[in-house]
């Protein structure tokens, strides 16, 4: 049921930048807790990276992680649909990456909820921008006395035949997955 | 350069030069400037005690990482009577609203530890609300962070 949910996102994002945006691939799994930081990029990079609780029959935490290069895509992809000149358009980058996780984190939410007849609650999507593993120690920190698994989303969108950004998703600890991709 | 990995810790009598990155975790390099041997350890919590339901792995807390990384050094040969401690993270990063305050109290443990074990803190770098990278030079004690501040 992840599939369905992600393609569903790639829909909300095209219409976001105004043209085809294409789930490239995606991986369902467990990880530890320590494992975190080394599943995504290098030591220094600097990423966006938007929170949100999900409360309800879903509980977890969801993280989009955004390299600074798909953040600038995702920006330009916003700034053409307005009509504006590049430079006239001022967006924040904050709320770029906000509104690129409402739109995925809406759509696996909601596929979720449909499919295990439950409802869940996602908070307002908290931000911040650092460097990857600055951030991911913070989220080793948060788990690391409770739980040593965590069930992962990780996907891969893109767009214009380049890539257009790195997902992934933390779950709660008590979701699990199926060979298929699905949730239980 | 080798990369010090969260919850790891490194020692080297060979001149190497360690590197990480720390968020609201603590870094502490210790130097023996005799011997020209250094160290480093990436902790994530302050003490074990008050993890019980976490794997009980040293690197992990400050309170057990910080005399492991002495002890390994005395068992290259290096000498704690000559030993410094810089120290460089626990930054509050916004994302986490944390009622347990573990970016502060990561900090005061490396402090506290370091002072039980009698290696004097020289230098520090921490708070904030950014993550840093630390580059540690073992064979001159020269610790860098970010932009290239020396400890």
């Amino acid at each position: 049921m992840i599939g369905p949910a992600l393609e569903r996102a790639a829909a909300g994002l095209t219409e976001l930048v105004g043209s085809a945006v294409v789930l490239e691939y995606y991986t369902v799994e467990k990880a530890a807790v320590e494992d975190l930081p080394f599943l995504l990029g290098k030591p220094d990079d600097v990423v966006s990276l938007v929170s949100i609780e999900i409360r309800g029959g879903i509980r977890g935490q969801l993280l989009f992680f955004l390299g600074e290069e798909a953040l600038e895509r995702f920006a330009a992809g916003i700034c053409r649909t307005t009509g504006l000149e590049p430079r006239e358009c001022e967006i924040d980058a904050a709320d770029v990456a906000r509104e690129v996780a409402n739109i995925v984190g809406n759509a696996l939410l909601t596929e979720l909820c449909e499919r295990l007849n439950v409802g869940s609650t996602p908070s307002v999507p908290s931000y911040v921008r650092d460097l990857l593993y600055a951030v991911l120690d913070i989220m080793q920190i948060k788990y690391a006395g409770d739980f040593e698994h965590l069930g992962l989303v990780r996907a891969e969108f893109a767009w214009e035949n380049e890539n257009a950004g790195f997902f992934f998703s933390l779950l709660s600890p008590d979701v699990t997955f199926g060979e298929d991709g699905g949730a239980s | 350069m080798r990369f010090v990995k969260s919850c790891e810790i490194a020692v080297s009598d060979s001149g190497e030069v360690l590197f990480t990155v720390v968020g609201s975790c603590v870094c502490v390099c210790i130097h023996d400037p005799v011997s020209r041997m250094g160290g480093m350890a990436h902790f994530l919590l302050p003490n074990r005690d008050a993890y019980p339901a976490s794997a009980a792995r040293e690197g992990k807390f400050g309170d057990l990482s910080i005399p492991a990384l002495i002890s390994r050094l005395e068992s290259l040969g290096a000498s704690r009577n000559s030993m410094v401690a810089k120290i460089a993270g626990g930054a509050r990063i916004v994302m986490v609203s944390d009622v347990l305050d573990v970016p502060r109290r990561n900090v005061e443990t490396a402090r506290r530890v370091l002072l039980e074990e009698g290696v004097p803190l020289v230098s520090q770098d921490t708070g904030g609300e950014r993550g840093r990278k630390v580059v540690f030079d073992t064979a001159t004690g020269i610790v860098s962070v970010n932009d290239g501040r020396i400890l």
